[in-house]
């Protein structure tokens, strides 16, 4: 299990990092997060939406409503131009905090 | 037994009722829900425990509905969902529709603010257009910027700067400083000529006589001949349109020959375009000075630097400065002369109309005297506005109270006020817009100016009104939409239509203000009134009445003293006298005369005149001591006798003037004093007393004066006219009495006057009109409390003191403030004087008379309204 600030700031660079590899819909988002992480990352699902509203507020994303293979209309969230820059940024960003975090955590060393 | 489809519509039902959820967010909830449903129904959940396990990993309604919420606020630019959007075009209407209500209901009170705002407008606009026309002044000469005058800076008793300069001055600046192009002179005339083309003569009194660069210089475009080379042949003129036409009809005036004063044949070598109104210089025909000098004898006077009569003219160089120029000309000056009793000056030509030099000041003055007025009246009628619309607030407590509980907010109150408002300004301003479309004529008559309103061709007029009206709209609805839009509900409800003290004040104030600026107006305008008065009346110590004169042209020197007798012969004639001086303006002058004792240092500027034996008895002018021109004695004008004046005699020393020897180089000869007369001012542009020479040279008679019975005066002028005629044949007979030429030069004085005086007038009665919206005001308020008292047995009169008491004292307060205010103003404006009158006491007592007055009549007018009503009619009132 993550903690709701991570959870909270990790939420969007994922959904990106899904989305550039191609369009996706809400309830198949939350699943290949569940499924990727065996359950440690668990959204209240339902949030996912007003996130995803958020982000194409900014222009991250971009939304279509298409009929899917199972009948179902749904709606299809893909990743835009400026989308895959944020992403690039937040990669960068992710890390650097890795890097320092996994640095200072280990044992402090005899030379350092 | 579960319903899957039942319960998922319950669900969504629980969703719709959040107001920030979408129907697309609902939609995409819903598709999430039944994917949810659909994958734990395959690994075997039973759908009732599916649903239930779904609904509650999606969340619950309201937490959603806030985090969708947010979106929504950042996205309508963090505008809460339920807070309307800035402009809501369906309230306009209600606003319009609650401000034409209130129109409607206060008839008065609508029609006080926007007459008094629209009067006070439209005198605003009227009074711009005539400065802006001021402003105009020769600026429609292109080269302007690079034209000076050439003024002088003398230094004689004190020092004067004076502008018609003499006239070799011009070629010398041309020569001796690089900067200068090119000089060019003009001799304003004042010597009317006669004019004759076939059967066509007139006298013509615009003339003015100038060197050839003038037409290049200056913007004074020929519509016929060629400005390079006319003038240059001496024996040519240029015509205006008008004057071309009136010779020559449909004829082409170039090449034509006319004659002038039926001696000299002149060829039209050019037609100018009639010279505009807003030109210093007007004229209508221009001869070449080499014409006047060679025909006149002034050959050696155009070269010299005695004759002081010029208008010179430079234009510099581009890039040149006049102020470093001005010191080259005074070291110049000072190293050739070794002294600077005598400097020229240049100053820039496109402020000369605004800065002339002369008794009463230069437009400049009046400018600045118009400016003030049009502010005073702006701010009055602004006053008025505010004042009336504040007040009316009053009465609106209520509704604001109303409009709050049932949901406006402060901002809703404020755009409803500045709309209100705004509307009303608005409406004045369409008016303003044909008021002064409908004055303009008036006005002109009164400005002898031919202003239009052309609001689009006038950009900073548009601009001065645009402004002019949102500072309005912004002021006056500034203090009802802010603070009263400021109350709690329940208080402005509970309170109703009280007035509270704190707005009371505010409009007490406004009041004070109001009526100092009418009160400071009347005195102001009084003060003005009477020292235009004085200057105009002032005893300038001789008698102008039933004088005639006319110009000495043609053969009527040749035989001066048969004329005079001719004329004498007439009933009607008392006296002849002749001058040569233009008896109301215009004379000649030099600081070139000598005597013995002397003071070197001492150059003061003396007047001379031609005069003939009977001038003094003619004018009326006392003599004070020795005698005047013997009348049988030498007319031949070389008796060597002359006359001065007291002042002259003061000049000359302690010792008896009489037979004193005075030196007039200009003449060549001695000349002996044998009498002195009293001091007089030939006319108020006179500065103070001068010293003043008279001699007998009736060759320079340019004028015949008859001294004439008031009885039977157009009798006596026709024959006067047909011994004019005999012996003066060829010529017209064209008269004109002293006074009246006199009164001329005051006409810019008169309008100054009679502007003044409409102008305070409209003052006080924009001020009139507020303080009977406020008087009414007042009294509606009170309608409850006299009813009360009526009842209780308070007389008439009792309550009309107590109505009355609040606004006459304010208007006492104001007039405390008021009176020091003008009585400073006024001194600083006399100071542009040289004769100035007293301000007495009496113009601040009359004043605020007048004003206290005409505040009481319409006060009372509405308390003893109020106070005669039936009580029960004022008690009932709600």
């Amino acid at each position: 299990m993550i903690s709701r600030t991570l959870m909270a700031a990790s939420t969007r660079p994922i959904i990106l990092a899904i989305l550039s590899r191609g369009e996706d819909y809400g309830y198949s988002l939350i699943q290949k997060v569940k499924g990727f992480s065996g359950g440690n990352i668990d959204w209240t699902e339902g949030m996912i939406y007003p996130v995803l509203q958020r982000m194409e507020v900014d222009g991250l994303i971009s939304s279509q409503w298409k009929m899917s293979a199972d009948k179902r209309p749904r709606r299809y969230f893909r990743i835009t131009e400026r989308g895959r820059e944020e992403l690039a940024a937040e990669l960068t960003g992710w890390g650097n905090v890795w890097k320092a975090l996994n640095h200072f955590a280990k044992p402090l060393r005899a030379e350092e | 037994m579960f319903d899957l489809e039942k319960s998922i519509h319950a669900w969504k039902r629980d969703l719709q009722g959040q107001e920030t959820l979408e129907d697309g967010t609902i939609a995409d909830l819903e598709i999430h829900l039944r994917d949810a449903v659909d994958a734990l129904k395959k690994e075997g959940v039973p759908e009732e425990e599916a649903f239930r396990q779904a609904v509650a990993r999606v969340g619950g309604a309201e937490g959603l509905a806030s985090e969708c919420g947010k979106v929504r606020e950042y996205r309508l630019d963090l505008r809460s969902p339920w807070r309307p959007s800035r402009f809501m075009p369906a309230l306009m209407g209600g606003y319009l529709k609650v401000a034409l209500r209130k129109f409607r209901w206060q008839k008065g009170y609508s029609f006080i603010n926007i007459a008094g705002l629209t009067v006070g407008m439209t005198c605003v606009v009227l009074l711009l257009l005539w400065i802006q026309d001021e402003l105009s002044f020769d600026k429609f000469h292109e080269k302007i910027d690079d034209i000076y005058i050439v003024s002088a800076r003398i230094k004689s008793e004190r020092e004067q700067l004076q502008v018609p300069s003499v006239p070799g001055v011009g070629p010398l600046l041309e020569e001796l400083f690089p900067e200068v192009e090119e000089s060019a002179r003009f001799l304003a005339g004042h010597l009317p000529c006669i004019l004759s083309y076939k059967d066509r003569t007139f006298s013509e009194p615009g003339i003015f006589t100038g060197d050839p660069e003038v037409l290049e210089m200056f913007t004074f475009p020929l519509t016929d001949g060629d400005p390079k080379t006319a003038l240059k042949d001496p024996d040519s003129l240029v015509l205006s349109e008008r004057v071309a036409k009136k010779y020559f009809g449909n004829e082409n005036p170039l090449g034509q020959i006319v004659t002038v004063d039926n001696l000299y044949p002149m060829k039209v070598v050019g037609v100018m375009k009639d010279i505009p109104r807003n030109s210093t210089f007007r004229f209508d025909i221009l001869m070449p000075l080499e014409f006047y000098a060679r025909n006149y004898d002034k050959e050696e006077d155009l070269k010299g630097f005695s004759n002081q009569n010029y208008f010179v003219f430079v234009r510099l160089r581009k890039g040149s400065s006049f102020d470093d120029l001005n010191r080259k000309i005074k070291e110049f000056v000072m190293s050739t002369y070794r002294n600077d009793e005598y400097v020229p000056v240049l100053r820039p030509f496109a402020r000369f109309h605004l800065n002339r030099l002369g008794d009463g000041g230069g437009s400049i003055e009046q400018i600045r005297l118009i400016g003030f007025l049009g502010a005073f009246i702006l701010l009055i009628a602004c006053i008025n506005f505010m004042n009336l619309t504040t007040a009316r607030s009053g009465n609106r407590s209520r509704e604001i109270g109303m409009r709050k509980v049932v949901g406006a907010f402060r901002k809703d109150i404020i755009k409803q006020f500045y709309f209100e408002t705004s509307l009303l300004v608005l409406i004045s301003m369409v008016l303003t817009v044909f008021l002064a479309r409908l004055c303009l004529p008036v006005f002109n008559g009164l400005s002898q100016k031919e202003l239009t309103l052309g609001l689009l061709r006038n950009p900073s007029l548009l601009g001065f009104l645009a402004g002019i009206s949102l500072i309005t709209a912004l002021t006056a609805g500034s203090y009802p939409a802010l603070f009263m839009s400021s109350f709690k509900p329940l208080r402005m409800i509970r309170e109703s239509a009280g007035s509270s003290s704190q707005r009371a004040g505010f409009r007490k104030v406004l009041v004070v203000i109001q009526f100092s600026l009418a009160i400071g107006l009347i005195a102001g305008a009084a003060g003005v009134y009477r020292q235009l008065n004085h200057v105009q009346t002032m005893d300038l110590g001789y008698n102008m009445e039933n004088l005639v004169f006319f110009s000495s042209q043609g053969k009527l020197l040749e035989h001066y003293e048969t004329a005079k007798n001719e004329f004498l012969q007439i009933p009607g004639v008392k006296k002849v006298s002749a001058s040569s001086a233009y008896p109301t303006g215009g004379r000649s002058n030099s600081t070139s005369w000598q005597w013995e004792g002397k003071n070197p240092e001492l150059k003061p500027l003396i007047t001379d005149m031609s005069v003939d034996s009977d001038f003094l008895e003619a004018f009326e002018i006392p003599l004070v001591q020795g005698r005047f021109f013997r009348r049988e004695g030498d007319h031949s004008g070389n008796s060597g006798e002359i006359l001065i004046n007291e002042k002259m005699a003061g000049i000359l020393g302690q010792k008896d003037p009489i037979d004193r020897r005075l030196f007039w180089p200009y003449r060549g000869r001695n000349y002996t004093v044998i009498g002195v007369i009293k001091d007089y001012l030939p006319n108020p542009s006179w500065r103070g007393e001068e010293p003043l020479i008279l001699h007998q040279t009736p060759d320079s008679f340019r004028f015949i004066f008859l001294k004439i019975d008031p009885e039977n005066i157009p009798q006596t002028l026709a024959q006067v006219e047909s011994v004019f005629e005999r012996l003066n044949p060829g010529f017209p007979f064209e008269y004109q009495f002293l006074d009246a030429a006199y009164e001329i030069q005051f006409n810019s004085v008169r309008r100054t006057r009679s502007l003044m005086a409409y102008l305070a007038g409209f003052a006080i009665f924009i001020s009139c009109l507020g303080l009977f919206g406020l008087a009414s005001f007042n009294a509606e308020q009170k309608t409850k409390e006299i009813g009360i008292r009526k009842v209780l047995g308070s007389s008439v009169p009792r309550i009309v003191i107590l109505l009355s008491k609040d606004l006459t004292r304010l208007v006492f307060l104001a007039n405390i403030i008021a009176w020091p205010v003008a009585w400073y103003l006024l001194q600083r404006w006399l100071q542009s004087f040289l004769y100035r009158t007293q301000i007495r006491f009496d113009i601040f007592i009359a004043a605020g008379g007048i004003a206290f007055f005409i505040a009481l009549v319409t006060i009372s007018g509405q308390s003893i309204k109020a106070a005669r009503a039936k009580p029960v009619d004022s008690l009932r009132y709600e």
